[in-house]
């Protein structure tokens, strides 16, 4: 097969299609303190600074040689934008929203502020995608990342409030989704507008907290509308044991979900039945964390021998991953292929 | 250097501290490569050679490891890479005051959990360099702390336990550097887990650090 442009590996991969090598890209984040002094983009800063962000996003593609560039490092962009308590903590550590302080009571209170697309921690990614088209061209492919209703429910109305409002008012909860769904909606539209090739939306539904009946029951039909209404690729994520929804994420018609490492990658190959493609699975607080080389290869391998068709992190790395064992994702594809007689 | 050079030319990276608090918050890393380690930092900020020299010469200083002609590195006397305690005694380096200066003499350290006093005493037996932990001061059962600290030097320095007052490093040699370095977290290993939990959970993103679980 032809050699292909990093865009087109990825964009075929999504839709399950052959692919000169299986590419290589976190839709979440590979932003580690490393890089940050690398290019002088620390966090928080690199959150709220649009040159910053690109600069950390870009040794994505400078310094890894991985296949796409993810600018929206955390998951709080939005909340911040929607006025939600933050702590944006220092360099090694992730910014959060202060969920225990929430800002809404119920779906009546849901409003999208007018400025929203223009708040600065909103612009800083609109901007950072701007800023990372010019600088790599058309064939490196940009994933941008708008948050899941679900997900910003836990923002606003904490996490307690929001599940045990799911159990007492269903209707209201469904409510409450329908309405956050506008800043899904909005701020993907925005990142497209802006370049982005792909959107990643993460929605955390997780196995921790919810069933994979509640996931049927308050997002399938939700993301179901996503893959129809964005006009670009779309690859949910959800954080956690996930098996159990993975076949209603597949009949969803989204392209891509990115999976955690507590689902093995044949299991969840089988779950989903060839009808979605897989993103990940290397287990990052273990394995790309604190293990070798040599054990990321082999995750790498069990995800290349089921078929999973994006290598990548679980999920956003920790900032305190060490370089070379991101180096060894890719170097593990290139001894894959090697051992499988493919070409490179 | 880019990221591909610094593995190829320093080798493994046996430890990295995020953010160093005596210069300007930057990441430090240290390296293995054929028994050189090296101190490396992708910061390009004025004066960060100098400060990976000053974290250089700490880790002479207070490991007993040499300082070798060449900016940023060191060479480890034989038997002395054991990687735990090299990577207590860097984190130590990078984040003491710099005009701390090594202590000298007995091998002491107060008990953190009661009013004892630690002595540590080496000696040779049987071609084993045998660290013997004794205690001076109150406490009902001296040796159940005793036997704590052993314990804690099994864990932190790989060491191997002799008897119950009693450890050796595995290649059977002295090492008063590391056992100076480490007895403050041998005295008391279930806050250091906590303080090492503590630390591997910053910077992760998880369903917990989210706040998106149970637990």
């Amino acid at each position: 097969m032809n050699k292909m442009t990093k865009k087109q590996r990825v964009l075929a991969a999504l839709n399950r299609q052959p692919v000169d090598r299986p590419p290589v890209a976190n839709p979440t984040s590979v932003a580690t303190v490393e890089m940050m002094d690398l290019v002088d983009a620390p966090f928080p800063e690199a959150c709220r600074s649009a040159e910053l962000n690109a600069r950390l996003a870009g040794t994505e593609i400078t310094e890894f040689d991985f296949d796409a560039i993810a600018p929206y490092f955390s998951i709080i962009q939005e909340s911040s934008a929607i006025g939600c308590e933050m702590q944006w903590e220092q360099k090694d550590n992730w910014p959060t929203v202060r969920m225990n302080n929430p800002i809404w009571k119920n779906s009546s209170d849901v409003k999208v502020p007018s400025n929203f697309l223009d708040h600065p921690d909103v612009k800083v990614i609109t901007d950072s995608i701007r800023i990372l088209r010019k600088e790599f061209g058309n064939d490196v492919p940009i994933i941008g990342k708008t948050m899941g209703p679900w997900t910003l429910a836990y923002h606003v109305f904490g996490v307690e409030s929001f599940l045990l409002g799911t159990i007492d008012n269903p209707k209201e909860t469904m409510d409450s989704l329908n309405k956050l769904l506008e800043f899904t909606y909005l701020f993907g539209e925005a990142q497209i507008d802006a370049g982005a090739d792909v959107l990643t939306v993460p929605d955390h539904a997780t196995g921790d907290l919810v069933s994979g009946q509640y996931y049927q029951k308050f997002l399938q039909d939700i993301h179901t509308e996503m893959a129809e209404k964005f006009s670009v690729p779309i690859i949910l994520h959800i954080c956690g044991r996930t098996v159990d929804r993975m076949p209603f994420i597949a009949d969803t018609g989204l392209n891509a979900f990115h999976f955690d490492s507590k689902n093995s990658p044949q299991e969840a190959m089988d779950a989903v039945n060839n009808k979605i493609a897989l993103v990940g699975n290397i287990n990052n607080p273990e394995t790309l964390y604190s293990k070798d080389v040599d054990d990321v290869k082999k995750e790498v391998f069990a995800c290349l021998d089921a078929g999973v068709q994006i290598i990548a992190p679980e999920c956003a790395i920790p900032l305190k991953t060490k370089s070379e064992n991101l180096i060894a994702i890719t170097e593990g594809i290139t001894d894959w292929l090697a051992e499988n007689d493919k070409n490179d | 250097m880019n990221v591909s050079e610094v593995s190829k030319k320093f080798g493994k990276c046996l430890e990295l501290v995020s953010m160093d608090p005596n210069f300007h918050d930057i990441s430090v890393g240290l390296f293995l490569k054929n028994d050189i380690l090296t101190i490396w930092s992708y910061s390009k900020k004025e004066g960060v050679n100098k400060r990976l020299n000053i974290i250089r010469d700490k880790m002479v200083q207070f490991g007993g490891l040499n300082k070798i002609e060449e900016d940023f590195k060191l060479s480890i006397p034989k038997g002395s890479l054991i990687p735990r305690p090299l990577k207590f005694l860097f984190v130590k380096s990078v984040e003491m005051n710099p005009s701390l200066k090594p202590e000298t003499g007995e091998l002491t350290s107060k008990d953190n959990k009661s009013k004892l006093l630690f002595h540590i005493s080496g000696s040779f037996e049987n071609d084993k360099y045998i660290y013997r932990v004794s205690a001076t001061g109150e406490h009902d059962k001296p040796n159940l702390r005793i036997r704590a600290v052993v314990g804690g030097f099994v864990k932190y320095g790989e060491c191997i336990k002799n008897d119950t007052e009693s450890f050796y490093f595995p290649d059977k040699n002295p090492h008063d550097q590391y056992v100076r370095v480490l007895l403050p977290y041998a005295r008391n290993v279930s806050a250091v887990e906590n303080m090492l939990n503590a630390s591997e959970q910053a910077g992760q993103m998880t369903t917990q650090s989210l706040g998106f679980s149970q637990s």
